[in-house]
C-alpha cells in the first residue's frame, strides 16, 4: 500500500492501485483497528476490485492512528483510507526507496536523482516509470493524442479505460477530447454497473481482448521444442523430494520465458503513445484459468532473476492465492510480457491475444510425445509447441523467432543447470 | 482415518467446486476433476501431511484411479 507522510508525521494510507485499470475499489474487510501495530509485509485490509478480492499489505512497520474509510465503502484509486505512525521517519520528505540496481542504473543515465523522485510501487518504491517522467522533459498537450485516433479525438488513457470498461469510442459521438475521466465518469452511471463479479469479469476479457484485437497488427511464430533434457532432469531432481518442493514442466517453461524476455528485450516492455518503450525489468504476467470460468492474470516481479525452484515457490503461492480469490496487491503489478500455458489438458497449440499495452504473449500447448528426428532415427519424446504473438509495430518475425529460438535453447541446457 | 477419505478431502480443498462423493473412484481422477500437474501435487502434499506418505514421481502410474491411490496409500502405510 502507498503511503506518504505528512508534516505530523502521520503517513495516509491510500487506495492502491491494483491495476493499471483500476480506478476506484471497496473496503472489504480491515484485518486491524485503530492502536494496532502492524508489520512489514502484513495484511492490513482487504479490497474488492472486479477481478478479486485482494490483500492489501504494508511495506513498512508502524501502528495504525485511524480507519477513514468505512467497510462497504467505495473510493477512487488514491483516496486516504487510514492513517498510519510510521514507527521511523522516512529518509526525506516523500522519500522513496530504490532497490532494483537496474533502476538506479537507469536512473544515472537519465540524470535523475532517485531520492528526489516520488515513487509509485509498493511502499512508495520507484519504479521504472517513475523515472522516466522525472527524467522527460514535460510533453505538450499534442503528444497526448492517440495516433490511431480519427474522427473521435480521445487521450490514449481513455482508450484502454474504455476497454476495460466494456465501451466504445461510440458512445461518446460528439462528444470533444474523450479524457480518462470522462470514461471513468460514464462508467461508474449506474445501468453499466456490472452485477456480479463473474460478469464483470467477462466485460473486462471482453474489452480488453476486442481492443487489443483491433489496434495490435498481431503476428504469430511457432517452434516445436524438446522436452526430453527438461522431463529427464526433472525426473531427478524431483525423485528424492516431498511432492512441495518439487517443479513442474510449466514453471520450467515460465522460467525459461522469463529469461529469454531477458535476452531479447525487443519483446519485454510497451506499445505507448506510438512507440515502443523497453522494459527494464522481466516482470511475467501469468495466465490463471479460474476453475468457475475466466483467466486472472497475476505478475510475477523480476522473474528473470528467479532460478527454477524460486519461480515453482512463487507459483504455487500465486495459483493459491487466484484460487482462492485473494490476490495480493504485490501480484498485480503491471506486466512486461505474459505467458499462457495451455497446461496438462488442453490443445497442441496457442496463438495468443496480446494485453495491451505489452508488445508479445508467449503461449505453449499441452506437452505430448511425438516422432521427433535425432541423428537419422526417429525418436519417441516429450514435445511442446510454443507460440508467440508478437505486435508487428514493435518487432517483426526475426525478433520472435530469436526470442523461440533463445526458449529452446534455455530449456535444453542452462536453465537445466540451475534444477 | 479411510485413506480413501483423505484423498477426496485433499481433491476437496485444491477443487472446492467437485462433489467428491459423486466423483466415481475407478476412473482417472485428475482427468474427472480437472486437476492440472499444479493442483496434483497440492493433493499429493496434502495427502502426505495427512498420512506421512511420499508420493514419488516414479508411482503416479499407479495412483490413477482413487482405488488405486487409497489401495496404495494403505500398503505405504503398512510398510510395503
Amino acid at each position: 500500500m502507498t503511503t506518504d507522510t505528512t508534516t505530523t508525521g502521520t503517513a495516509v494510507f491510500r487506495m492502491p492501485s491494483l491495476g493499471a485499470d483500476m480506478t476506484e475499489g471497496r473496503i472489504t474487510e480491515w484485518l486491524v483497528q485503530p492502536g494496532e501495530r502492524v508489520e512489514r509485509g502484513q495484511i492490513v485490509v482487504i479490497v474488492e476490485t472486479d477481478k478479486a478480492d485482494i490483500d492489501v499489505e504494508v511495506f513498512e512497520p508502524a501502528t495504525v492512528t485511524r480507519l477513514i474509510v468505512a467497510e462497504g465503502d467505495l473510493v477512487p484509486v488514491g483516496a486516504p483510507i487510514a492513517e498510519l505512525a510510521p514507527d521511523t521517519a522516512p529518509p526525506s520528505p516523500g522519500g522513496s526507496r530504490v532497490t532494483s540496481p537496474v533502476i538506479r542504473h537507469l536512473a544515472e543515465e537519465l540524470h535523475v536523482d532517485p531520492s528526489g523522485v516520488r515513487g509509485t510501487g509498493p511502499g512508495g518504491r520507484v519504479r521504472r516509470d517513475d523515472i522516466v517522467t522525472a527524467g522527460a522533459p514535460p510533453r505538450r498537450a499534442t503528444d497526448r493524442l492517440h495516433p490511431l485516433a480519427d474522427r473521435q479525438r480521445i487521450t490514449p488513457r481513455a482508450r484502454w479505460l474504455l476497454a476495460e470498461h466494456g465501451l466504445s469510442v461510440d458512445d461518446f459521438t460528439g462528444h470533444g477530447l474523450v479524457t480518462g475521466d470522462d470514461v471513468i465518469a460514464r462508467a461508474a452511471e449506474p445501468e453499466l454497473e456490472p452485477v456480479d463479479r463473474s460478469e464483470a469479469m467477462r466485460r473486462r476479457i471482453a474489452g480488453l481482448m476486442a481492443t487489443s484485437w483491433k489496434e495490435i497488427p498481431h503476428f504469430h511464430v511457432s517452434s516445436r521444442i524438446d522436452l526430453q533434457p527438461v522431463t529427464a532432469r526433472l525426473a531427478v531432481t524431483n525423485a528424492d523430494r516431498p511432492a512441495g518442493d518439487r517443479i513442474v514442466v510449466g514453471a520450467m517453461l515460465l522460467a525459461a520465458t522469463a529469461r529469454a524476455a531477458a535476452a531479447v528485450p525487443a519483446c519485454n516492455g510497451w506499445w505507448r503513445d506510438g512507440r515502443f518503450e523497453a522494459a527494464t525489468t522481466v516482470d511475467l504476467g501469468v495466465v490463471l484459468s479460474l476453475r468457475s470460468g475466466g483467466i486472472i492474470v497475476p505478475t510475477i516481479p523480476n522473474a528473470d532473476q528467479l532460478g527454477p525452484r524460486e519461480l515453482m515457490a512463487h507459483l504455487d503461492e500465486l495459483v493459491q492465492r487466484a484460487r482462492q480469490g485473494r490476490l495480493r496487491a504485490s501480484d498485480l503489478h503491471e506486466a512486461s510480457i505474459t505467458a499462457t500455458n495451455l497446461g496438462d489438458r488442453g490443445a497442441d497449440t496457442v496463438s495468443g491475444v496480446i494485453h495491451p499495452p505489452q508488445v508479445a504473449l508467449v503461449g505453449f500447448g499441452t506437452v505430448h510425445e511425438e516422432l521427433w528426428p535425432i541423428e537419422g532415427d526417429a525418436l519417441v519424446r516429450p514435445t511442446v509447441q510454443a507460440s508467440l504473438a508478437g505486435d508487428h509495430r514493435a518487432i517483426d518475425g526475426l525478433t520472435a523467432s530469436r526470442f523461440l529460438a533463445r526458449l529452446r535453447t534455455l530449456l535444453d541446457g542452462p536453465l537445466l543447470d540451475e534444477c | 482415518m479411510d485413506a480413501r477419505q483423505i484423498i477426496l478431502d485433499a481433491i476437496e480443498r485444491i477443487a472446492p467446486d467437485v462433489d467428491t462423493a459423486m466423483l466415481p473412484t475407478d476412473v482417472d481422477f485428475r482427468e474427472e476433476a480437472e486437476l492440472d500437474s499444479m493442483d496434483f501435487l497440492s493433493v499429493l502434499t496434502t495427502v502426505e501431511q495427512a498420512t506421512g506418505v511420499t508420493v514419488p514421481e516414479i508411482d503416479y502410474p499407479r495412483i490413477i484411479t482413487i482405488d488405486q491411490f487409497a489401495e496404495y496409500l494403505t500398503a505405504r502405510q503398512q510398510g510395503a
